[in-house]
Formats: C-alpha cells, structure tokens, sequence
C-alpha cells in the first residue's frame, strides 16, 4: 500500500509543479501586465485629440461665424472640406462624457474584468500544493475509500471545506446533499463580454492531456489513477485551469476584434479631403473671373449634358495633365465649340497652358476660344513676351505698352498680337507693291484697282517720285524721301490692318467679344485725339492701340491718360530708312 | 487684408476673402496642431514604455509563454495591435489638420496675387 502512495504523491507532485508553474505565467505574463496598462496616458490621447479638433471648431468660427465675410468658390472648398472632416471625426470619437473614444472604453472594460475574473481562479491553483497538509489526509482518504471502501472512513474528517461525509454523499450521487462547492460539470463561466462560454467547446488549457501524460506509467495501477482524477475533481482543479485558459482566450479575442473594429472604423473614418480643392477651387474662380469679367465672355451656361461632358473631358484633361485646366475652361470650351471641336480645344489649351505655365487661368483659354490655331496663339503669346520684356522707347521689340502691361489683361493683349500680326503682314505688302511699282512691274491702273484709298495714295506718290526714290540712300547725307512719303506709308498700313479687323473671323464670330460697340475705329475720343483703335474694357476704361514707324514713338505718350488705361504702340517697318526694325519673333 | 472682388456682372455672386483672417485661423490650427502632437507624443513614449514592460519576464520553459494561441501570443503584443492603429489615426488628424492649414495658408497667398494680377488687368500705369 505504502508503494502506490508513493507513486500517488508522486505523480501528484509532479501535477502541482505544472499547475503551479502555469499559474506563476498567468500571474507574471498575463495579470501584471494587464495590471499595469497606462489607462492615464491612453485617455489623455483621446483627449488631446477632442480638445484639438474643438479647437480647430472655434478657430473655423472666425471665418464662418456670424458677421464674418468669407465667400467664394475657394470659401466652399474650405467650408466643404471642414464639414466633411468633422463628419469623419464625429463617427471616429464616438466618444462617452469624459472625451474617452468608445473603443478605449472598451479596451480598459476587457482588462479590468479579465482581471478581476481570473484572480479567483489564481487564488484557488495557488493553494493546490504539496506543502497543504489536507492533500495528504486526502490521499489517505481516497486510498481506503478504493481499498477498504466506505466504511473505512473516518468519522468527521474534514477535507478543505466539507467533510468527508458529504464528499462520500456526492460521490454516491446523492444531489443535494454534496460538498458546497461546484464540481466542473455544474460550473458556469461568467460571459462579461457575451462571447461563448467554454460549454460545448474543445477545453482550451490542455490541463487533462498533461495529467493523463503524468499518469500514463500508472496505467496499470487503476488505484493512482483514480486517486488522483478524485482529488482534481474534489479541488476543481480542471475548472480552474480551464477557467483561466479560456479567460485568457477571451480576452485575446477580443483584443483581435477590437483590433479589427478600429481598422474598419480607421478605413471608414480617415480624414480623406483633398486640400488641393481650395486651390482647384480659387483657380477655376479665377478662370471664370477672367473669361466672364474681364473678357465679357458670356457663359459658361451649359445644359445637363454638356456639363457631364465638361466634366468627362476636365478628369480625363486631369489625369493626362495633371493640375493645369480648370472646369470652368472647360465648361467654356464645351459651350463655344461643337463636341468634336471641344475635345480637341481641350487638349490644345492644356498643351499651350503647359508651355507657358506663369499666364493667369482663363488667359489662353480666351485665345483658344477665339478659334486661332496653336502655331498662332504660340506666336502671339511670344510677341507679347517680348513686349513685356521691352522698357519703353528702348527696347528691341515692336510693340510697346506705353501704360499698362503686356500678359496680363487677355482681351486687351489678344488685340495687340492679332493685329500686330496684320501690320506685320499689311506692311510686308505694301512694300513688295512699293517694290513693283518702283521696278515697273505695277502700272496705274494695278494701283487704280486696288481697294483701299491709303493704299493707293501711297503708291501713286510712289509711282510720281520712282526716280527720286530708285535713288535713295538713308545712309548718304542729302538723300531725302519725297515730303510726307513715311506719313503715306504709315496710313496706308493702318487702313490695312483695319480693313483686316474687319473681316477678321473673331470679330464677326457672333460669339466673340469684340463687336463694334466695343472696338472702335476712326472714331475721336473726348479729347479730339484718335488712336488707330479704341477698346472699352469691361470697367469702362479704354485701350488705345496706335501702328506707326519707330520714330513717331514718343508722339504716342498722348494717350497716357483718362480714359485710357492702356497705350499701346505697335511698331511697323517704314517703307525704307535708317530707322528699320527686325520684325519681331 | 481683405480681399474683395467687384461684381463687373451685375449677378450676385460676390467674392470675398479675408485673407488675413485666414492666415489667423491657418496660424492657430498649425499651432494648436502642433502643441497636441507633441503632447500625443510624449503619452505615447509611455505607452510604448508599456509596450516593453508587458513583454513576458518568467520563461520556465525557455519559451515565451503563448496562453495556448498563436505561438508567442503575448499581451504587450495584442495591446500593440490594438493601441498602433488607434494613435495612428489620431495622428492622421493631427497631419490632416496640418495640410489643411498649411493649404489654407497658400490659399491666402494665391488670392492676394490674384488680387494683384486683377489689379493689373486694368490699372497698371506706368507713367
């Protein structure tokens, strides 16, 4: 007998270091961290980020308060963004009365009651150890119980809790009349966080699989084996072990799916808004004020279907050049052209705004929209580089912005390339007739059948002095032009560059902005005085416009003032002389 | 400065921005940004202090304990999974919230030059 004691205490030693050990993890590796989780610091957080965001609320106050003044497309981006950015905050915090987000709740929730949970069960494993001395009376007792049998007890001996006496009762079967504690079958997990108990499911501690590899060299001796099942019974020892494994199991699935919630809540809630809208905002503004307001340009006034076309053509405009168009070019691209046209115009504009990348929105997109090619508006726009570039008088260009700037205003500056284009080519061909005639390649009646007066005024005197000009020589001293002879010339370009603007497509183009109640030739403003051309700006002012030779340069400071706000001067070549400028471009 | 654009239209769509109001707003959003950043981080260096404390310290069996999960299961990793994302976001906010600003900020320069630009449209002089 005293042999299978032996192994029964063995083999139960050999249990209690196991169980014990398991016990000193949950302790050390599982309670005491758990324990000492930063609730301060994870609250504070939470915190700081409410008071920031609320912070951010009360600063946005002063744009868009009460009184405040904050209007425009670029106002909307901003309000728009903000609305959107506090709807993504307001489903991130959730948060309770005290500025905690709902999952850190949680979070301090499922620690604190894991805690609390798995203290009992710890408190129950430490006290299943050898230096208990009630083991002993227990190991005795079972082995006269499997031996003797039941009579062998002694009378009133008290294991743990309940007597020897009760535990023979509830071992009979006897329901009701059992020791005060729960067997493992009866127990009930407490489910704080509605998550399946341990019931019905595989255990997860391993705790029986341990015991039977401890006793598997007992197989023999039923006696042991049935000992020691008896004795972890009668401590719950199982239960508890379960207990603990599957709190510790609960606990890790919630952290998995508390991690998860906060992916699918951070996915969901990420504050998204793309701040570049305000900027794509106040550039698309700024388009509009420049084609409606500066340019008179009506529109952009696009039914349903035109608009979603607009809207097709700018992201696809977006994606292949990114950050350069705005919708409202677009939109007026779409407006003014039929829908081949307008996608071609599109790509055009966003070719040509690349290339010259510092123009204002809506600047190349007036000369687009004024239906001239690319090679043209390239040209022009380089003209009107140079022009920019000039200090007056001084400068090696052929035009010049006695007041006002070149590049800036479109309306005006499209006027200055187009027509500096026709003086170019007016001047150009009054010299090659000039050259005929003086070479007898023109007769009287050539010039006769020419349709402009200027024109012919100039070559008729052109033909009456040929031999006096077949010798002229600006560079030898004496040699003179016939009197008036620049001055002919001169008109005679100006009446060409006007007959030109005439029957120029953009300004007969019903949807051009230039029509005669804004572009006035020959007409003598308030002071008497008239510059070749007058345009009205969109403010009431007026641009003047003057082709003349290099030399009559200064005489054109006369339209520095009221209600001119700009004085350009476009240079042309005289017939010949020592003044000759190079063409520009 | 505020910026004002006349109506030339007639329409009502008028344009205001108060760019210097604007500025301000930027201003403290950048500042109260960047004063709850460094408070974030200096929890955060605790927590992650936590992070390492909670690292099991008893090894009996020269193993790290797993609890019967996923092989080295451990609390200070799971905290990890769950604080990580959780300060991230706050964090996206508070770079959100810069962006923002600093969008509001460029925002204020670009009409300021547009405002200029305007002006040129029709009253540059030069002499």
């Amino acid at each position: 007998m005293s042999d299978f004691l032996h192994e029964v205490e063995n083999a139960l030693g050999e249990i209690i270091n196991d169980v014990q050990t398991r016990r000193k993890v949950y302790e050390d590796d599982f309670i005491h961290p758990l324990k000492i989780f930063p609730k301060q610091q994870v609250d504070e957080l939470d915190i700081i980020h409410d008071q920031c965001v609320q912070a951010v609320q009360t600063s946005l106050g002063k744009l868009f308060g009460p009184g405040t003044t904050f209007q425009g497309e670029g106002a909307t981006a901003v309000a728009n963004l903000m609305g959107d950015y506090f709807d993504h905050e307001s489903k991130l915090s959730n948060y309770s009365t005290n500025g905690i987000s709902e999952y850190m709740v949680q979070l301090e929730q499922l620690c604190s009651s894991t805690i609390q949970q798995m203290e009992p069960h710890l408190e129950a494993v430490s006290s299943f150890n050898s230096s208990n001395v009630l083991l002993g009376d227990i190991i005795h007792y079972w082995s006269d119980v499997f031996q003797k049998g039941p009579q062998a007890l002694i009378d009133g001996l008290q294991v743990g809790p309940w007597s020897m006496g009760q535990v023979e009762h509830f071992l009979s079967g006897q329901p009701g009349a059992g020791p005060q504690v729960q067997s493992s079958q009866q127990l009930q997990m407490q489910q704080p966080l509605q998550q399946p108990g341990p019931q019905g499911q595989t255990p997860v501690s391993g705790f029986w699989d341990i015991v039977a590899a401890i006793l598997a060299p007992f197989a023999a001796l039923i006696i042991v084996v049935n000992i020691i099942t008896e004795i972890i019974k009668q401590f719950s020892l199982d239960w508890h072990m379960e207990s603990l494994a599957f709190l510790a199991w609960q606990w890790v699935s919630q952290m998995n799916s508390l991690h998860d919630h906060i992916l699918m809540q951070n996915s969901s809630t990420n504050p998204s808004g793309n701040v570049g809208s305000i900027h794509t905002a106040l550039k698309n503004e700024a388009a509009n004020f420049m084609l409606k307001r500066v340019c008179h340009l009506p529109g952009p006034n696009l039914s349903p279907e035109q608009n979603e076309f607009a809207k097709q053509l700018y992201a696809v405009a977006e994606a292949l050049y990114p950050g350069v168009l705005t919708l409202t070019e677009v939109q007026y691209l779409v407006q003014y052209f039929p829908k081949d046209v307008a996608e071609r115009k599109v790509f055009m504009l966003a070719e040509l705004k690349t290339m010259f990348p510092k123009l204002p929105d809506g600047y190349l997109a007036f000369f687009v929209l004024q239906g001239l090619s690319m090679t043209t508006i390239v040209q022009d726009v380089q003209w009107l580089q140079t022009a920019a570039a000039n200090t007056q008088g001084k400068g090696p260009g052929n035009i010049y912005y006695m007041q006002g700037s070149a590049l800036t205003n479109p309306y005006v500056d499209f006027v200055t390339a187009e027509t500096y284009r026709y003086e170019a080519q007016s001047a150009n061909q009054l010299r090659a007739w000039q050259n005929q005639v003086l070479n007898g390649q023109m007769t009287l009646t050539d010039i006769a059948n020419l349709p402009d007066d200027a024109v012919k005024a100039f070559l008729m005197k052109t033909y009456r002095y040929k031999a006096q000009l077949a010798n002229y020589n600006p560079n030898i001293a004496g040699s003179k032009l016939p009197d008036g002879y620049d001055g002919l010339f001169g008109t005679a370009v100006q009446e060409m560059v006007k007959a030109n603007i005439r029957t120029a497509p953009w300004v007969r183009n019903e949807q051009s902005y230039l029509l005669d109640n804004n572009l006035l030739l020959d007409k003598s403003d308030a002071a008497g005085q008239r510059p070749d051309i007058q345009l009205q700006l969109s403010n009431g002012q007026w641009a003047a416009f003057d082709y003349t030779t290099y030399n009559q340069l200064g005489s054109k400071k006369k339209y520095n003032r009221s209600p001119y706000n700009f004085n350009i001067v476009l240079i042309h070549n005289g017939p010949f002389g020592k003044d000759e400028i190079l063409t520009q471009g | 400065m505020t910026s004002t654009v006349a109506n030339g239209s007639g329409s009502s769509d008028t344009i205001l921005y108060p760019t210097s109001t604007m500025r301000d707003v930027a201003n403290e959003i950048l500042a109260k940004v960047q004063a709850s950043r460094q408070q974030h981080n200096q929890q955060w260096n605790i927590i992650q202090q936590y992070f390492t404390q909670a690292i099991p310290t008893y090894r009996p069996f020269n193993i790290t304990p797993s609890f019967g999960f996923t092989w080295g299961d451990d609390v200070s990793s799971h905290m990890k999974a769950v604080l990580e994302p959780h300060a991230q976001r706050l964090n996206s906010t508070y770079d959100w919230l810069e962006k923002f600003a600093k969008a509001l900020l460029d925002a204020a320069d670009e009409i300021d030059k547009t405002d200029t630009l305007m002006k040129n449209y029709f009253d540059s002089t030069t002499e």
